[in-house]
């Protein structure tokens, strides 16, 4: 059973394309992730199937029943779309206490005044605020008030539950608590879930689907292991890359070898590898993530001559940025991450050579921004 | 599909979002009572009045075009008397009050915000005290120390006490005019510009310190660009206010005929000269546009400004060192003589039995609590004890009140309609439409509701001479006060906070009621107070529109002074003035709010 089926969706303000004729289905008890930078549709979207927001055009069903739709004028109150939402600045009411706040949806719904008290105070001890029930938002930290909106929405028992960016105001430590708290949460009522979100990691821990958007139009949409490993486009490459993704541009030009041997791969004036199959793009991009990419201290064939910049480490290893394809004239530099082994011993201006382990290298059309999966070899 | 049950269906889902309802619906009965009144006023110029029946006699059908009253008022001896030399005297008047306003109101905005002057709390508190008093405090005790047998008896305090005769230009006309109003309205300058100084991190000009600017160079490059559309706004509400003026005018004024354009249209309106009368209106309203034309052009460049504020702004005071003291004394000095003395003294001086004897013989009680006395007065019994008085007591209350409360609660709802609709044509010209009664200068005002009130126009019923339309002229004439705090308070909350709301299912009278209302309460209280103090001593809007019936106090005691009985206009006016700050203090202290905020719409 779908528990979410948007088709078509499209919705624009002064003429820009906010989200730009998006379909997308969520599987009931699914976490589904909606990742994207800013501006890219995803809070908008959320809206739109909250009811916040009116789409321009599409249909919008929820648990299949038709709650939107642009061409036959349907549009379902947000409170009668059985769904729950979670803003990013929690949205408390300052005026009330933490069991007010609680309870309002409850009173909304005519629930008979005994039975209130019982469920307010069983949610708040699920989320372990039930000491603090008669304290105002204002009294509470950061993490107790995101604990509240939880509770606010949970009370009423949503099919679906909408979060908008629910952690983004939290510091690093509280926001992983956070996060295992709502994964185990997820796990237990079997709620689904649409979360929005613009940090990949985030997204990365929590889903069990990955929808990545930008500009308006749905790039991704598989498991995270899926969207990591093998990122649908060039910008989800760049976009899921912690600290970032090498985009290495190629320039494919045919072999001189036999027929087998594909198009040759050249970077920096070497060639590195060859791509089989035919009808080729001119150039394509190398995505490498910086621990696709193996730091030598010798030139080898396939590898690529650089010179290190800086090197930062990081605790568990050592991040190298080296500059290649900088010499000669006209050729410009660029930036490359290695992720190197903690005891790697590099200083600044060394020169290195730069192996790619191409199982982990995925490549893309330069001028599309495509996945291309022809196969490599050295 | 159906058509039109889609379309239908689509048009109940609009009806469902009551922003965009209530901002049409606003805007429809805004469009009545601010923009039809300018068309019937300008009507009204263009056709023959009953009034002309009487006066020219033949030759006139009433209701008519005629071109009569503006070929009247543009050329000849009648033109020149009643239209060119009041439009000069209020010019002139104007102007001498606006450079009052500024000055006064940004020097003492300067010494209590930037400098480390002794006492500052006090001067800052004692700066606003004239906006509660009437506007007409000053002027009738300017009158009662001045006044002497030279000009008018009876004799002023000062030649009572050194038998100085002031001279005439002193006593009345422009210079004690654009003084008194001047002192009188300086405290929104003074709002107004600390509210700017305030925002200054003193940052900005220690940067421009370390670059080596001079402090002359610091105040021209850094701190006066940054204030002046502080300034640009003092000046402009300067303008619209004391063109608008009819009290200190009329008082200062009229005794020795010199006629401002308010003072003008009130004698013309009450000799049924209207369509003369409203060319004047029309005229003051224009200038007033041209202000509205200006203030729209500098508005981008205060929008940039508006950035600055924010936060943890730095402030380093100016050191006054050895002339601290000195200066602080004199302020004082100047506010007391401004701010306290003169009710002070119209106390006393309704306490006098005989005006313009201040010997302790004279001193009674009579104007206040004593019974009818042939031998003052004709026979008027003591203020507390006159039902008029008493009528005219209530009526004021009961006025400000009302229409303190109604004009807080549009105001809110408007300011949600244009929080909510930011984007929305509708919901800006909502807003747009709603500021417009500020420029609008009050005697016009009443005057615009005087000519759509005065008959029956198809299901609005004809309002003159009803309390129904005093409430209505007031809260429409403060609208743009309530709306700004309405705005700004809903623009604080944000939307999620009611979209919580809406996904847990509460409908809009809900949310409106249980969370908008609740979080904008301080600004419902501050709007609704400031219309309220306003409504209260608030003379120039309701002049034209009162009958003996509905009678306020303000207008009851400009009776007094017409009619010349010296004590019972001053003690008059010192209830009045009881009556707002006892009023102001007991909603203060039952609804904690920040008067100074309201009134300077920070």
């Amino acid at each position: 059973m779908e528990a979410v089926r948007l088709v078509g969706i499209t919705k624009g303000w002064a003429g820009v394309k906010a989200v730009d004729n998006l379909s997308l289905s969520m599987e009931k008890g699914e976490f589904i992730t909606l990742l994207g930078p800013s501006g890219c549709g995803k809070t908008t979207t959320l809206r739109m199937i909250a009811g916040l927001e009116d789409p321009d055009d599409g249909d919008i069903y929820i648990d299949d029943r038709l709650v939107f739709s642009a061409s036959k004028g349907m549009n379902v109150p947000p409170s009668q779309r059985g769904l729950g939402m979670i803003f990013q600045s929690y949205a408390l009411w300052p005026h009330m206490t933490v069991f007010d706040n609680v309870a309002f949806g409850l009173v909304q719904q005519k629930v008979p005044r005994n039975q209130i008290g019982d469920r307010v105070m069983g949610v708040l001890e699920q989320v372990e605020l039930a000491p603090l029930a008669q304290r105002f938002p204002s009294e509470l930290s950061g993490g107790q008030q995101q604990r509240v909106a939880v509770a606010r929405m949970v009370v009423v028992s949503p099919g679906l539950l909408l979060m908008d960016e629910p952690l983004s105001n939290l510091d690093t430590r509280l926001r992983m608590q956070m996060r295992a708290s709502l994964k185990r949460m997820h796990q237990e009522s079997g709620t689904t879930v649409i979360y929005v979100t613009h940090d990949q990691e985030e997204a990365l821990t929590l889903s069990t689907r990955i929808a990545v958007m930008n500009e308006g139009e749905l790039e991704q949409y598989e498991s995270p292991e899926d969207v990591y490993d093998r990122p649908a486009t060039q910008f989800v490459a760049e976009f899921t890359g912690n600290p970032q993704t090498n985009l290495i541009k190629a320039r494919a030009t045919q072999g001189t070898a036999s027929s087998e041997a594909g198009t040759d791969l050249e970077v920096a004036g070497r060639v590195i590898g060859h791509a089989m199959g035919s009808g080729f793009p001119d150039t394509v991009v190398l995505a490498a993530r910086p621990e696709a990419l193996i730091l030598c201290d010798r030139d080898g064939p396939g590898r690529i001559p650089g010179a290190v910049y800086a090197t930062l480490p990081v605790g568990s290893s050592v991040l190298v940025y080296a500059r290649i394809g900088g010499s000669g004239a006209g050729a410009s530099a660029s930036e490359t991450v290695i992720r190197a082994g903690r005891g790697a011993h590099v200083e600044a201006n060394q020169r290195v050579w730069l192996q790619l382990d191409w199982s982990q290298v995925n490549m893309y059309d330069a001028a599309t921004g495509r996945r291309l999966d022809n196969a490599v070899r050295p | 599909m159906d058509g039109f049950a889609v379309r239908f269906r689509k048009l109940g889902n609009r009806l469902r979002r009551p922003d965009a309802v209530l901002a049409w619906l606003f805007l429809i009965v805004l469009a009545y009572l601010v923009v039809v009144p300018l068309v019937s006023l300008t009507r009204t110029t263009l056709v023959w009045g009953t009034g002309d029946l009487r006066i020219r006699g033949e030759n006139v059908e009433v209701g008519k075009f005629t071109l009569y009253h503006w070929r009247r008022m543009i050329s000849g001896d009648f033109a020149k008397a009643v239209f060119y030399k009041p439009l000069v005297n209020t010019l002139t008047v104007t102007a001498g009050t606006v450079a009052l306003i500024l000055a006064v109101g940004s020097l003492l905005a300067y010494l209590v915000v930037r400098t480390d002057v002794r006492w500052a709390k006090l001067i800052g508190s004692l700066a606003i005290v004239p906006y509660i008093l009437p506007s007409w405090v000053l002027s009738l005790a300017w009158l009662q120390v001045f006044q002497n047998s030279t000009v008018a008896m009876p004799e002023g305090l000062l030649s009572y006490y050194t038998g100085v005769n002031a001279p005439e230009w002193l006593v009345y006309g422009p210079l004690p005019i654009a003084i008194t109003m001047g002192l009188h309205y300086y405290p929104f300058g003074y709002l107004l510009v600390s509210g700017a100084l305030t925002s200054i991190d003193s940052q900005l000009e220690e940067s421009a310190e370390i670059l080596g600017a001079g402090k002359s160079a610091i105040m021209r490059r850094i701190t006066m660009p940054i204030i002046k559309p502080a300034l640009f706004s003092t000046a402009l509400l300067g303008i619209a206010r004391s063109m608008g003026t009819f009290g200190t005018p009329a008082i200062l004024g009229l005794p020795a005929r010199y006629y401002t354009l308010s003072t003008q249209i009130y004698s013309l309106i009450r000799t049924q000269r209207e369509g003369q009368g409203y060319i004047l209106a029309v005229v003051l309203l224009l200038i007033s546009g041209l202000g509205l034309w200006a203030n729209q052009r500098m508005i981008s460049a205060r929008r940039s400004y508006a950035t600055i504020g924010g936060k943890g702004v730095k402030s380093r005071k100016v050191r006054l060192g050895k002339w601290n003291t000195p200066i602080a004394v004199i302020t004082l000095l100047f506010l007391f003589t401004v701010a306290l003395f003169p009710l002070g003294f119209l106390t006393w001086s309704s306490l006098t039995l005989n005006a313009g004897d201040y010997s302790i013989g004279n001193l009674g009680l009579h104007y206040w609590i004593g019974r009818s006395n042939p031998r003052f007065a004709a026979g008027e019994p003591g203020i507390l004890r006159n039902e008029a008085v008493l009528g005219a007591v209530w009526n004021s209350v009961r006025l400000s009140i009302i229409g303190g409360l109604l004009c807080g609660f549009l105001g809110m709802l408007i300011g949600y309609v244009v929080a909510r609709a930011r984007k929305s044509p509708a919901s800006r010209l909502l807003e747009q439409i709603s500021f417009v009664p500020m420029l609008v200068p009050s005697i016009v005002f009443g005057a615009l509701y005087l000519t759509l009130f005065a008959v029956r126009r198809g299901p609005v019923p004809a309002l003159y001479g009803t309390f129904a339309l005093l409430v209505l002229v007031t809260v429409v004439k403060q609208l743009p006060y309530t709306v700004r705090s309405g705005v700004s308070s809903m623009l604080q909350v944000s939307a999620e906070l009611e979209e919580a709301a809406v996904i847990l299912g509460a409908p809009w009278m809900q949310r409106l009621r249980k969370i908008m209302l609740p979080l904008t309460r301080s600004g419902f209280v501050a709007g609704s107070l400031i219309v309220l103090i306003t409504s209260m001593r608030e003379l120039s809007l309701y002049i034209l529109l009162v009958t003996p019936a509905n009678r306020v106090l303000t207008t009851l005691t400009y009776r007094y002074v017409e009619v010349g009985y010296t004590q019972f206009s001053n003690a008059m006016t010192v209830l009045l003035t009881v009556l707002v700050v006892v009023l102001t203090y007991a909603i203060n202290a039952w609804q904690k709010t920040d008067l100074a905020a309201g009134l300077g719409g920070r």
